[in-house]
């Protein structure tokens, strides 16, 4: 038996972006960048580990929105004209590099080659179906595949059980489309967990939870193993709480290992050092430069200013990956063997929870980090084993009953960062549609016309969509404030617009229409979810 | 059901319906409908708004006339525990209310008008927001594979970074281990009279805050009258380190600073902004082990 085991969890979301209406859209980048340089180079490295003998078996959410938008044909011709861009970019930067400027060469070819490497992997092997990739590696059974809340709602700031209740069950509809079987964890949205959340949970199939961790150091009653050991609640729903150690070493910005001088730096980017004239074939058609992806430099040093910053060498980095990856298996042996010695005995499990997007966005090397980490849990060592949550259940491990403590992952531990002076505004309009489709869905247990049949669906998408905890979240943050005001604001339009015409009985078949297109996100979707019962 | 397979194109003339779509309007300010909610954001801060189908005061007028000029919107908090009762006069501009409140408890708010000399005229009554905890459950498991100990249950908490808990965790187990839970008062080098068992918890909860360098001003929201009267007399015999010191000494621990390689700040990477504990000190002690050692860097030849 090993002394300890290591689950990593990884949450795959993006907000749902999409907009037909413009032949490009910035914020629709997100999308392609992540496709790029995380959910394709995960993919990869999953792929190949599990061709190797050395099965990750991790926990990965892929949230519903990013499986909508990774099956959307729009999306997807749009993302092969992004590639094929950056491709296009890539092969120029050789000769220019060449000539101009000779320490960034090692890097241009570095992105042309891994950059057709991402296309042909995307256009071939996974038949531009990234899904399909997420769904191959569950069935091969390198790493178990979890869902998150439809649109990523934050559950306990909703008005009615029934809005949280069909953020659940639409969840656990479209992971069956996507993925053809029953999830049996959930990432809760931000990790926002408030006592009786775990009935929705239980009602839909769900065993599992993940949560912060004084959702489970502050539950009743104290958890004998703190959070190395998952908890019941009541109702037999499991709960797996967040590893700080583990997060400090890849997230803070003091030790953590992005933070490293010889990795690549996030802000130094091509799109903004490159000339213009020379760029403006390969940027949006507003001429703006923006990140484009190709980076040179390294982070130097903490306090180096951007335009100190030193060449990126790719070869030194990915030899950091690798003594990363050993000093982090080296500390999780280290802790497994002296929280085995306080827990009497019983091998602990350490819980790391992280965005995906850490790897191979904002930490570049992330998803080499990864792959060396497994490598060497598989064939270095024997003390500590990697498993997914579920692997844990099934183990017939005794686990604790507790009722878990309201938290989340967010700012404070708490709902600060969805609940403030700068986000209040939201819950009223909210709630009001909150209610407002509840009355509807009990109204009208059976549409009299397919018309009003998909005017009641396409209402429910827009309470859903305005629900996504990312616009309160982008507010609060100050990054993308305007956008995220505006896409709130003009889902509870849209929605008021549809419950209008449904309660006169006279819907605007134009409006509905377009509407439909535009936010086309589960097109399974029945009304009837947000029924009282 | 929608049509998935094809990409829709922009169309180049837009009809006016669908440019309705476009424009970026204000949403409602009012709603028509009676609604109140209360909301929770911390265990420290609740959040009430409110919406009226139609003016209050008109419906004031008609029955008072003239008297009606008296009244003011106003907000009472309930602490449903307690019984303790609270009013505000709201804005009569403003919808919405915050409320300091205390961790672990039931509220309930409603919103009405008041007068001088007049009871309270409860308009809206909000459902019930029960505050997060901020601390450990008092409560360990009863059973014999799940049952742990004070003292091992603050090297946990110490783990996970949860030094303050830790420390009051800590002190649980020296009142555990010395008897009467009054002794737990000794801890405190000021008179505190005779503490019920909540006032004891609340206590370790403070004397653990002080120590770990918690913020004063947002601590005292956070207690019950009769700790803030103890907090001041702390406040005016010691400062946080000399109370590290006492505590560290009576308990076994050391209280220390953090170096920097523990000290969060918080995420360098990811949309995310995760939460970490404060963890401005560490604990050190005979039965605690050390932390995690730093990551190899430029300056380190990490062989393997």
């Amino acid at each position: 038996m090993p002394t300890g085991y290591f689950s990593l969890v990884l949450h795959a979301h993006l907000p749902f972006v999409r907009h037909p209406e413009y032949p490009e859209f910035l914020e629709e980048d997100w999308l392609y960048e992540a496709i790029t340089e995380v959910y394709l180079p995960l993919i990869s490295v999953f792929s190949n580990l599990q061709q190797s003998g050395a099965a990750p078996r991790l926990a990965m959410n892929v949230s519903p929105p990013l499986c909508e938008m990774l099956a959307d044909p729009l999306l997807e011709s749009r993302y092969a004209r992004h590639i094929e861009n950056l491709i296009a970019l890539s092969e120029k930067e050789i000769d220019r590099t060449a000539r101009e400027a000779p320490e960034f060469s090692p890097s241009a070819h570095m992105y042309y080659d891994s950059l057709r490497e991402a296309y042909q992997f995307w256009n071939e092997r996974l038949g531009r179906n990234v899904v399909r990739g997420f769904r191959e590696l569950q069935e091969s059974g390198a790493i178990e595949i979890i869902t998150c809340g439809a649109t990523h709602g934050f559950l306990p700031l909703m008005s009615n059980i029934e809005a949280q209740r069909a953020q659940i069950e639409i969840a656990v509809a479209n992971y069956h489309k996507h993925f053809g079987r029953q999830p049996r964890g959930i990432w809760l949205p931000e990790c926002a967990y408030q006592p009786g959340i775990e009935h929705l949970l239980a009602a839909s199939g769900i065993e599992y939870f993940i949560a912060d961790s004084h959702a489970i150091l502050y539950g009743d009653p104290r958890p004998r193993f703190g959070v190395h050991a998952p908890v019941r609640c009541p109702n037999g729903v499991a709960v797996f709480a967040r590893d700080i150690e583990t997060s400090q070493q890849v997230w803070s910005s003091i030790s953590g290992y992005p933070g490293d001088s010889v990795y690549r730096e996030f802000y130094r980017d091509l799109g903004w050092d490159a000339p213009y004239e020379y760029l403006l074939p390969h940027l949006h058609k507003d001429g703006e430069r923006r990140h484009l992806g190709l980076k040179y430099h390294r982070v130097t040093s903490r306090t180096a200013a951007l335009h100190e910053k030193g060449p990126y060498d790719p070869h030194i980095a990915r030899q950091r990956a690798a003594d990363h990856a050993g000093h982090f298996l080296g500390e999780r042996i280290k802790q497994a063997d002296h929280l085995r010695e306080l827990f009497g005995g019983r091998p602990p499990l350490t819980v790391a929870p992280y965005d995906a997007e850490l790897y191979g966005h904002w930490w570049f090397e992330g998803p080499q980090f990864l792959d060396f980490l497994f490598r060497k849990l598989h064939w270095d060592q024997s003390a500590v084993a990697a498993i997914s949550p579920g692997d844990y259940l099934d183990s017939g491990q005794l686990i604790q009953t507790q009722t878990p403590s309201a938290s989340s992952w967010g700012d404070e531990g708490y709902y600060k960062v969805w609940l403030n002076e700068g986000t209040a505004w939201m819950y009223p309009h909210q709630h009001d549609a909150e209610a407002r489709l509840t009355a509807l869905a009990n109204a009208y247990p059976e549409a009299p016309s397919h018309q009003m049949y998909r005017a009641l669906n396409q209402a429910a998408r827009e309470l859903l969509l305005a629900q996504s905890s990312d616009w309160a979240f982008q507010i609060y943050q100050g990054t993308t404030v305007e956008y995220a005001a505006r896409r709130f604001r003009s889902h509870i339009r849209r929605f008021r617009m549809l419950a209008d015409d449904i309660e006169s009985g006279q819907i605007n078949e134009e409006r509905l229409t377009e509407i439909e297109a535009r936010d086309n996100i589960f097109p399974e979707l029945d009304y009837r979810t947000y029924r009282s019962r | 059901m929608l049509r998935r397979d094809a990409p829709v194109e922009v169309p180049a003339e837009v009809s006016e319906t669908l440019a309705a779509l476009a424009v970026d309007e204000p949403l409602p300010e009012n709603y028509r409908t009676d609604r109140v909610s209360l909301l929770v954001q911390s265990p420290g801060r609740i959040y009430l708004y409110w919406n009226f189908a139609s003016d209050p005061f008109a419906t004031l007028r008609k029955a008072f006339g003239a008297q009606a000029e008296q009244y003011r919107v106003a907000v009472r908090l309930t602490d449903l525990d307690s019984g303790e009762e609270v009013t505000y006069e709201a804005s009569p501009f403003a919808n919405n209310f915050w409320f300091n409140v205390r961790p672990g408890k039931s509220y309930r708010a409603a919103v009405g008008l008041m007068a001088p000399g007049r009871p309270f005229l409860k308009l809206l009554a909000s459902q019930i927001a029960r505050t997060p905890r901020t601390s450990p459950s008092p409560y360990a498991d009863t059973s014999l594979e799940f049952h742990i100990p004070a003292i091992d249950f603050a090297r946990a908490l110490n783990e996970s970074g949860f030094t303050q808990a830790a420390i009051q965790v800590g002190l649980e187990a020296a009142d555990a281990a010395a008897g009467p839970a009054s002794i737990a008062a000794e801890w405190a080098p000021v008179d505190v009279g005779a503490l019920s068992d909540e006032e004891l918890s609340e206590l370790r909860t403070l004397l653990a805050a002080l120590a770990a360098g918690a913020d004063v001003a947002l601590l005292r929201l956070t207690l019950s009258p009769r700790l803030i009267e103890i907090l001041d007399k702390l406040l005016a015999t010691l400062d946080a380190a000399q109370l590290r010191a006492l505590l560290g000494k009576a308990l076994g621990f050391e209280i220390a600073p953090a170096d920097e390689t523990t000290v969060l700040l918080g995420p360098v990477w990811s949309a995310s902004d995760v939460h970490f504990p404060q963890r401005s000190f560490r604990i050190t002690a005979k039965s605690f082990p050390a932390g995690p050692s730093p990551a190899p860097s430029s300056h380190t030849n990490l062989k393997r």
